[in-house]
């Protein structure tokens, strides 16, 4: 991953949703057909090092930090997606 | 005719610590492949408290996701750790504990966005100094030291790895497997203990004989 963001991402919910599956993946902790925009967030094999691996993999490509508490109360990869959309929205 | 099997002998190490006002006991060990490593790593901590007769077993309470996991009843505390197939767990009475096990090959270390989220300043200048094919080992023997502190303290991930330091023990040979215990007494310092040099002894198969000479510790630093 870049260390500078990528100002081209798309930030739509749906495309939010499709990179954090491909990111998921990546890490390569649970097999991929089990990565899905519904599956339980404890499913996914994000362990502490792959939540903060996340959070800074999202700061690389999108430029917003993101605490790992972020991922509290989510229950799925789509709402994960929704809630970073609300926060990558133009204030 | 019934086929009997011999059940898979697990090899196991077993150490305890005497803390100020408490005691931790730990296990750190391979487990069967055919079982999941939280039900090894449940099984092994039951099975510590009712070997020492720790307390009164009466099982694990129901928590949600994420959070630090915790006996039904009692002041006792616990933490569990797995990778690959290594589990590390340990039981504490009269102090927190909290644990971390990471086995090689590393790879999550390479995430430069990884590092940057779990490194002090000071730290990502020590590891500049750390030699190429030491690095990813380095990496993990921080990260199981922080892990198992914020572990301990039940923070977690809300604590900003960022933020404290830990000795990162540069002579220390390096390790397929890292493996910390973070010990939290009232009235005393933080304690992380690495368990790692123990390795270079083999473990025992099971039953598991108690207890294997201690680890060095290591004090932690605190950024303002």
């Amino acid at each position: 991953m870049s260390n500078s963001p990528d100002t081209t991402a798309p930030t739509s919910v749906a495309a939010l949703g499709d990179w954090l599956i491909e990111r998921i993946r990546f890490y390569d902790q649970v097999d991929a057909a089990a990565v899905t925009l519904d599956a339980p967030l404890s499913d996914l094999g994000l362990d502490s090092i792959y939540v903060l691996t996340l959070c800074g993999d999202i700061e690389d490509t999108y430029g917003t930090e993101i605490d790992p508490t972020f991922f509290e109360g989510r229950d799925s990869l789509g709402q994960v997606a929704v809630a970073l959309h609300e926060r990558l929205a133009p204030s | 005719m019934t086929a009997v099997t011999s059940p898979p002998r697990l090899r196991a190490s077993e150490g305890c610590l005497q803390t100020r006002g408490g005691v931790v006991r730990w296990r750190l060990g391979l487990r069967d492949p055919a079982e999941a490593a939280s039900t090894v790593a449940r099984e092994w901590v039951e099975q510590i408290v009712r070997a020492h007769g720790l307390f009164a077993w009466t099982g694990f309470a129901a928590v949600p996701p994420f959070m630090k996991p915790r006996f039904a009843s009692g002041g006792a505390d616990f933490s569990v750790s797995h990778s690959g197939a290594f589990v590390l767990v340990a039981v504490g009475v009269g102090a927190r504990v909290g644990v971390d096990v990471e086995a090689a090959p590393f790879e999550a270390f390479r995430s430069t966005a990884l590092r940057r989220r779990m490194l002090t300043p000071a730290e990502h200048d020590r590891l500049a100094r750390v030699p190429a094919d030491a690095r990813l080992p380095h990496l993990a023997r921080v990260w199981t030291a922080k892990e198992a502190l914020v572990k301990a303290s039940g923070e977690g991930l809300r604590r900003d790895f960022r933020r404290f330091a830990v000795p990162a023990l540069l002579d220390a040979p390096v390790s397929p497997l890292e493996a910390a215990v973070a010990v939290l007494s009232r009235d005393a310092p933080p304690e992380v203990l690495r368990l790692t040099p123990l390795l270079a002894a083999p473990m025992p198969e099971a039953p598991f004989p108690t207890p294997l000479p201690a680890a060095p510790e290591a004090a932690l630093t605190e950024l303002s």
